[in-house]
């Protein structure tokens, strides 16, 4: 069931009606309900065990490192959390990536020319595995680091792992700041439901106005990169990041917009990312929860192994003091790229262009930020005016583009010629002679799209300044407020893809 | 030690860490106030000062400092 589906707004509207119907204590427990009829109707129901093996072992180890800790047994603790992440992460790992192991298995006994190949495997990662399995560990890890208590109601846990909303697509919440929201009761009040569904039309409009003809143009150039090259390379590029970004943030807009109706506020995802000034900035805008997870779980622990300490010791006094700073820091960022680009998915592609790419950026810039510096303190730039800070923005979002070329194409030998193929030749005419319409995108939709982008561009704007576009909107009078919500409401309506015959494509970020 | 000491010595490790030798710190100073104090520097500068004043910080910690008087305290409770 995807959230812009027609059964979707059913569930949903049937299950707010039941969450305000019944006694404050038992909405948990409509969510709990939901939340399996909404993963039974998303998904083969038997790949659920996997989510209840989570939920269990979750519950058992979290239990048991409290029972640990309380008589002082910090070793058992220690093993409880190591047993509740072997088990949870070798799940998604024998699902997911299990392939990408007999791949490059292959590849290695091809090379040592020795006949022992593996047959790859049918395997289904069940839905929404690694955004739950994010879920657990962080829980895991919290409870055995004292930063939250342990839940001592095994449904309630299930919950926190299984809340339908956030199930598919994230976004990686913390217990310690939803568990308060979660499990006690809301009243209802008129004004929080009505937010919550006005941001769910702001992401319908997204999805089904702007991301799905933006697809439309960059599923044709790609399709064929003999007949689409130069500046097509570079159209499809960047309407590729328009896609991905309406595609996922509207997709959290609804979600978070519908968890706000039950009075539920989940972690924003997004931050205007591409007022950005650099790819390192990019990143603390772009898919929050999976860089703050990755930051919490994975590089401060990192940094902060005896190895790694160590050797910054080491370098301070063999290499220098610079040097003994950044080298560490630059080790621990690759470990955690390396894994970004493995969480998009189980081939080369993922871990180069997703993990990689990103960390040549950020460290590239890092490294060369004080000869920048120096350059602009040179030439005399003002580097705080409007026309340097767009010229940074610009060349984050090349830079993005670039990356996600390997995100978006079919293997590494694809994306590299695709980006040769960009700077083959030079034909701007394509911009006036008609040619986008013979990609089946009319002339009515692409005005459709510009219009988009372009109420797209005003709201960033106004979220940019008052960090939510719906906080400016309060502030009108109402026949205005009214007029913008029925406009967006109809404009979705008319023209909007979806209804019978038509099946909007699948949130990109729900495969994962 | 006291607090008057603790700030001595940990104003010296703040210079060190982000190479700025007129760094000044109080309960209130946070990440925001210093421009490279970022997610990366944090944990170069947690290790500082955990050798500066022979103290483990816990992850808790690591993740859960508001500002540098949270950090005195944890410092303060620790040394003593």
């Amino acid at each position: 069931m995807s959230v812009t589906s027609f059964y979707f707004f059913c569930m949903f509207a049937v299950s707010l009606g039941v969450y305000y119907a019944i006694p404050r204590k038992f909405q948990w427990c409509a969510l709990v309900m939901f939340s399996a009829v909404f993963f039974v109707t998303s998904s083969d129901w038997r790949t659920g065990v996997y989510l209840l093996a989570n939920i269990v072992v979750t519950f058992v180890v979290t239990t048991q490192i409290v029972k640990a800790k309380e008589k002082n047994k910090e070793e058992s603790a220690k093993g409880y959390m190591l047993i509740g992440l072997a088990i949870n992460l070798s799940m998604i790992a024998t699902l997911k990536y299990s392939n990408f192991f007999v791949y490059n298995w292959n590849v290695l006994m091809n090379v040592m020319k020795t006949g022992h190949s593996l047959t790859e495997l049918q395997l289904f990662a069940p839905i929404g595995i690694s955004y739950y399995t994010f879920i657990s560990v962080g829980y895991i890890l919290d409870v055995y680091w004292e930063i939250t208590e342990a839940e001592k109601n095994p449904f309630k846990v299930g919950l926190f792992i299984g809340y339908y909303p956030q199930m598919t697509s994230g976004p990686i919440s913390r217990f310690e700041s939803v568990k308060e929201q979660l499990f006690t009761g809301h009243k209802f009040e008129y004004e929080r439901v009505a937010l919550g569904i006005q941001r769910m039309l702001w992401g319908v409009f997204k999805k089904l106005v702007i991301s799905t003809r933006a697809a439309i143009l960059v599923d044709a150039i790609y399709a064929d990169p003999v007949a689409y090259t130069g500046l097509y390379v570079w159209v499809a590029a960047f309407l590729f990041i328009l896609q991905l970004y309406t595609d996922f943030s509207g997709c959290m807009d609804i979600i978070l917009g519908a968890s706000e109706c039950y009075g539920i506020r989940l972690p924003e995802n997004f931050r205007t990312p591409f007022f950005s000034r650099n790819v390192q900035e990019f990143w603390q805008r772009w898919h929050i929860t999976l860089g703050v997870w990755f930051k919490d779980y994975v590089l401060y622990p990192v940094l902060r192994t005896s190895t790694l300490r160590n050797f910054t010791k080491w370098l301070k006094k063999h290499v220098g003091k610079k040097v003994s700073k950044q080298l560490p820091s630059y080790l621990g960022m690759l470990c955690v790229w390396i894994l970004i680009g493995l969480w998009h998915g189980g081939a080369w592609k993922y871990i180069l262009g997703e993990g990689m790419w990103f960390w040549l950026c950020i460290v590239l810039g890092q490294v060369l930020a004080p000869a920048f510096k120096k350059i602009t303190t040179v030439l005399q730039i003002d580097t705080e005016c409007f026309g340097y800070h767009l010229f940074q923005s610009l060349r984050v979002f090349f830079f993005v583009a670039i990356g996600n070329m390997f995100f978006r194409l079919d293997g590494m030998s694809a994306a590299i010629a695709e980006i040769k193929s960009g700077f083959s030749e030079f034909n701007p005419w394509i911009f006036f002679d008609g040619s986008f319409v013979n990609m089946g995108l009319s002339y009515r939709d692409q005005n459709i799209l510009v219009f988009g982008v372009f109420l797209l561009f005003i709201v960033a704007i106004l979220q940019e300044k008052y960090g939510e576009a719906r906080e400016w909107m309060k502030k009108q009078f109402l026949p205005f407020r009214w007029f913008v919500w029925v406009f967006l409401y109809l404009f979705v309506l008319i023209n909007g893809a979806y209804g019978p015959g038509y099946s909007a494509a699948e949130f990109i970020y729900r495969g994962f | 030690m006291n607090r008057e000491k603790i700030y001595e010595k940990l104003t010296e490790v703040f210079r060190d860490v982000f190479d700025e030798e007129d760094i000044t710190i109080s309960d209130g100073t946070t990440a925001a106030d210093i421009e490279d104090w970022d997610s990366l520097s944090h944990i170069t500068l947690l290790s500082s000062v955990e050798d500066e004043f022979g103290i483990k910080f816990d992850m808790k910690a690591v993740q859960g400092l508001k500002n540098v008087g949270a950090m005195v305290d944890l410092i303060e409770a620790s040394v003593k």
